[in-house]
């Protein structure tokens, strides 16, 4: 369903001087239904790759499909409406806007895509409750915890049913018990049948994914698949393939 | 050398911080500049020569005690916002192990640095236009002044003494809020989370009623006088009551739009409205303050120009004709043809030997006293004694029908009776002795003798011929003499101009004053439009040009703070519209959103400015009445051409920096 083919980006300094080639080679897919965690250390290009895949960033060469189609090939004008219907959006800090309450603020890409209020009250009821913030919702975000405001930025991302969930470090910002309940929270939308792709350095919260892609100097270093593993085996799984990563680097 | 680090240090901040601090040097020289300018013109040498130049200085003095206070508010309020900017830094400076002792060094040399550039240019500037203004008001006075290029001592020492009080007043805020903090809460300070704000229903609330006890006063004082000092206390009422209104009922307005979610939940307006709800409590002072200072401007502009514009038609309701000169005869009975023939051949001599082209004249006879009224008898009296009291001024039918251009005729025991605003209740009026019917006049008189006749209820009445007057003012005459006097008059229309005219009057005046200087029972007065005219013009023309400046200076005011709200709103509101770019907002969007934020924020304080302009008229128009200008289609057209040209600058910009803002928050970086 998402496709990534030899995904290369290069960032230029701004008067041309020196080049600083951030992703080299990228090709994945990703399939329909899939949990996929993307892991690697700070500078491996995780962040770029998922603002390409974002498509708030355009790669230097390559292609991402998503459905089948080009995101290079949408046209700047389009591009904004086009991530508001396809694409869910959670992020590290949050970005929560603090002169809405969390209801408003789940409600902005609906009232973005100019839906009826009934229809956007049909659909907050069901996000709401599945993810324990229909207390909140009256609510603004300076009011409320870290895990809950996050909770509140994955309603505003699924809110609109989107192809795919991507996620950039959400645990980044939290404790281990809201990060824990917060890998819960999107373990059971992935239940539901929600594709996502989460880039985070957590390996706990990695283990909760189907598949582990690591990155490192802008590639695709290796993967892993869960392969029926509990979360618990897969997460030791998981960080020995990091100390291999590590070492990798040592040896170098 | 320590001191050339400091130097160093506040110089590459100010540098850096160059969008706000750029605005704010501006800000202080253009307040310097016109604090300077108002000085050096209210104490100018210019102005002495030249009449009403008195008064004149008297306004511009007050005017520049405006300036200073507003001068020393508005820098207060620009530097704290300034302050809000710059905090960061400070923050940052801490963290690297700058002591706030180190901070204070380089807010002080900042200040230093501020306070130079804006003395220089403030002075240099202001003297400039001081003495540009001086040349303009002296075209505007139609007079000749010697203007000099040297700056004016005062005004530089009170520019130097006044800006140096109000950057130690500001570098005592700065310290005092480097003090206050500490470098954690510094770097935070321009990203701390808000609670939303509440509108108090109750202030919102006494802001309408005081608003509407403002309006009150406004539309139903009737008095002059009244009204202009009544009017100070509506002012400080609608500035109390905008501020309240702009603080907390906009507030409460946007909470109640809210309310409705059908309307509340749409593209246009969702994101517009929630965040002029969340900011209505913040930039309301800044919105209030924009009103108020429109407010300003336009009854300024509008008040001054129609003082301006008003004195001709002022100066041709007062004085009829160009000139009008009078002889008193303090016992009418000596007003005798042989009395008055040398006063007519004086009068046509010098008209003759000028070669003056008369256009238009009026020769009155007539016979004056006062009267107290009791039922429909006019008897002489003690004027102290009845609180009806009337100028009685009796003059032959020729005469009246010669001044009034009308064909009155009358039939044996009847009168002619007309007056300018005074009502007499009865229809039949008792004269020495006599009853006659009262006859209103078909025509108006076109003269009325002195000002005199302005203040006093006037009685015109015509009887065939002078004597007639004379008997039916026997009863006075038969108590005292001294009490009814005789009065010729004449007035003339010309086609000389203005110098040419106070010449004219001069020379009568020569003419006529030999023959009645040595007679006890006589005098004399005259009274010359052009003379008037000058007069006039340099008071009210000082008044239009110093409600020129004053604009200009409010006008400034205004642009500046709107600059400064328009950047530091972008600023502020950066993070969040790059969030609702990630969520999906279009460039569009984006753009109709500020714009329909631009809009309501332009138009609600021009709508109340308008509003308030609105209310304030008819107390404007008793106001003027006290400098005795009644013309309310003047008043309108000034009020229109103000709005409309106030509204052109102001839009234009509003457009420029609501640019600005748009740039600061769809900018990537």
């Amino acid at each position: 369903m998402l496709e990534v083919q030899h995904v290369q980006k290069i960032y230029r300094t701004r008067f041309g001087g020196s080049q600083v080639e951030a992703l080299h080679d990228v090709s994945f897919t990703v399939e329909k239904g899939e949990y996929v965690a993307i892991m690697g250390e700070s500078g491996s290009g995780k962040t770029t790759l998922l603002n390409i895949l974002a498509a708030l960033d355009k790669p230097t060469s390559g292609k991402v499909l998503l459905e089948g189609r080009d995101l290079s090939s949408i046209r700047e004008s389009e591009m904004a409406a086009f991530r508001r219907d396809h694409l869910g959006f959670v992020f590290q800090e949050f970005n929560l806007l603090d002169t809405f309450t969390l209801e408003d603020n789940i409600f902005l890409p609906l009232v973005l895509a100019g839906k009826k209020y009934e229809e956007m009250r049909a659909r907050i009821t069901p996000v709401a409750e599945a993810l324990g913030i229909t207390d909140l919702l009256k609510k603004y975000p300076y009011e409320v915890s870290g895990g809950q405001k996050q909770r509140a930025a994955v309603a505003r991302a699924i809110i609109t049913d989107p192809v795919i969930l991507l996620a950039d470090e959400p645990t980044g910002a939290l404790d281990s018990h809201s990060s824990d309940e917060l890998m819960g929270v999107f373990s059971q939308i992935h239940r539901s049948g929600q594709t996502i792709l989460m880039v985070t350095h957590s390996a706990r919260a990695a283990s909760r994914a189907g598949r582990v892609l690591f990155i490192k100097d802008g590639q695709v270093f290796s993967q892993l698949t869960r392969d029926g593993d509990g979360e618990t085996r897969f997460y030791q799984r998981i960080s020995d393939a990091l100390a291999a990563l590590s070492a990798g680097e040592d040896a170098q | 050398m320590k001191g050339a680090f400091y130097l160093r240090l506040a110089m590459s901040g100010i540098r850096r911080s160059r969008t706000v601090y750029l605005p704010f040097l501006l800000a202080a020289c253009g307040v310097a500049t016109v604090f300077c300018m108002l000085a050096s013109l209210s104490v100018s040498p210019a102005l002495e020569g030249i009449g009403g130049g008195r008064t004149l200085r008297t306004v511009l003095s007050l005017g520049t005690y405006v300036a200073g206070f507003f001068a020393v508010l508005f820098l207060y309020y620009t530097n704290s916002f300034l302050l809000r900017r710059r905090k960061r830094e400070f923050g940052l400076y801490n963290v690297l192990g700058m002591g706030k002792g180190n901070l204070g060094r380089i807010l002080f040399w900042e200040n230093l640095l501020t306070l130079a550039v804006t003395l220089l240019v403030g002075i240099a500037a202001g003297t400039a236009l001081s003495k540009l203004s001086e040349l303009g008001l002296a075209r505007m006075l139609r007079s000749q002044v010697a203007v000099t290029p040297l700056p004016v001592f005062w005004a530089v020492k009170a520019t130097v003494l006044l800006f140096s009080a109000v950057f130690v007043l500001l570098l005592a805020v700065g310290l005092a809020q480097v003090r206050l903090s500490n470098p954690i809460a510094l770097m935070r300070s321009e990203s701390a989370g808000e609670k939303p704000p509440h509108a108090s229903p109750l202030l919102a609330v006494a802001g309408v009623l005081l608003l509407g006890a403002a309006y009150w006063i406004a539309v139903t004082i009737d008095d002059p006088i009244q009204a202009l000092n009544m009017f100070f206390v509506a002012v400080l009422m609608v500035i109390a009551a905008t501020y309240l209104l702009f603080l907390t009922g906009s507030v409460a307005l946007c909470r109640l739009l809210q309310k409705n979610k059908r309307l509340y939940y749409r593209t246009d307006r969702f994101v517009f409205l929630s965040s002029m709800t969340f900011r209505m409590k913040r930039s309301g002072a800044g919105l209030a303050s924009i009103c108020i200072l429109s407010t300003m401007v336009l009854v300024t502009l509008s008040a001054s120009a129609c003082l301006y514009f008003g004195v001709e038609n002022n100066l041709r309701n007062s004085y009829p004709y160009q000139y009008t000169m009078h002889v008193e005869f303090y016992d009418a009975e000596k007003m005798t043809p042989e009395a008055i023939a040398p006063l007519e051949r004086a009068v046509a001599d010098t008209l003759d030997d000028m070669g003056v082209n008369v256009l238009r004249e009026a020769k009155c006879r007539s016979v004056r006293y006062p009267v107290p009224l009791t039922e429909n008898l006019l008897a002489p009296g003690e004027a102290a004694d009845s609180d009806r009291f009337y100028m009685l001024r009796l003059m032959p039918l020729e005469d009246y029908n010669f001044c009034s251009g009308g064909q009155d005729v009358l039939a044996s025991g009847e009168i002619l009776l007309w007056s300018d605003g005074t009502t007499y209740p009865y229809d039949r009026i008792t004269l020495g002795g006599a009853s006659f019917a009262v006859c209103p006049a078909s025509a108006p008189l076109s003269q009325k003798q002195s000002a005199m006749d302005n203040t006093v209820p006037t009685l015109y009445l015509a009887l065939p011929s002078f004597a007639d007057c004379l008997a039916a003012a026997q009863e006075g005459l038969n108590q005292d003499h001294s009490h009814v006097w005789g009065s010729w008059e004449c007035a003339l229309d010309t086609d000389l101009s203005d110098g040419d005219q106070i010449r004219l009057s001069g020379a009568v005046f020569d003419a006529i004053w030999p023959q009645i200087e040595e007679d006890d029972g006589m005098g004399m007065g005259y009274i010359s439009r052009a003379e008037e005219r000058s007069e006039f013009h340099g008071m009210y023309g000082g008044i239009f040009f110093l409600g020129l400046v004053l604009s200009a200076v409010f006008l400034t005011a205004t642009v500046l703070i709107m600059y400064y709200k328009q950047t530091a709103e972008g600023l502020e509101d950066h993070g969040r519209f790059s969030i609702m770019r990630k969520v999906g907002m279009t460039r569009e969007d984006i753009r109709s959103t500020v714009n329909a934020q631009m809009r309501t924020v332009f138009l609600l304080p021009m709508g109340a400015a308008v509003l308030h302009l609105a209310f304030a008229f008819p107390m404007l128009r008793r106001m003027l009445l006290a400098f005795d200008i009644d013309d309310l289609p003047l008043l309108l057209t000034t009020a229109g051409i103000s709005v409309a040209a106030f509204l052109l600058i102001y839009g234009l910009f509003y457009r420029l920096t609501s640019n600005a803002y748009y740039r600061i928050v769809s900018n990537d970086e």
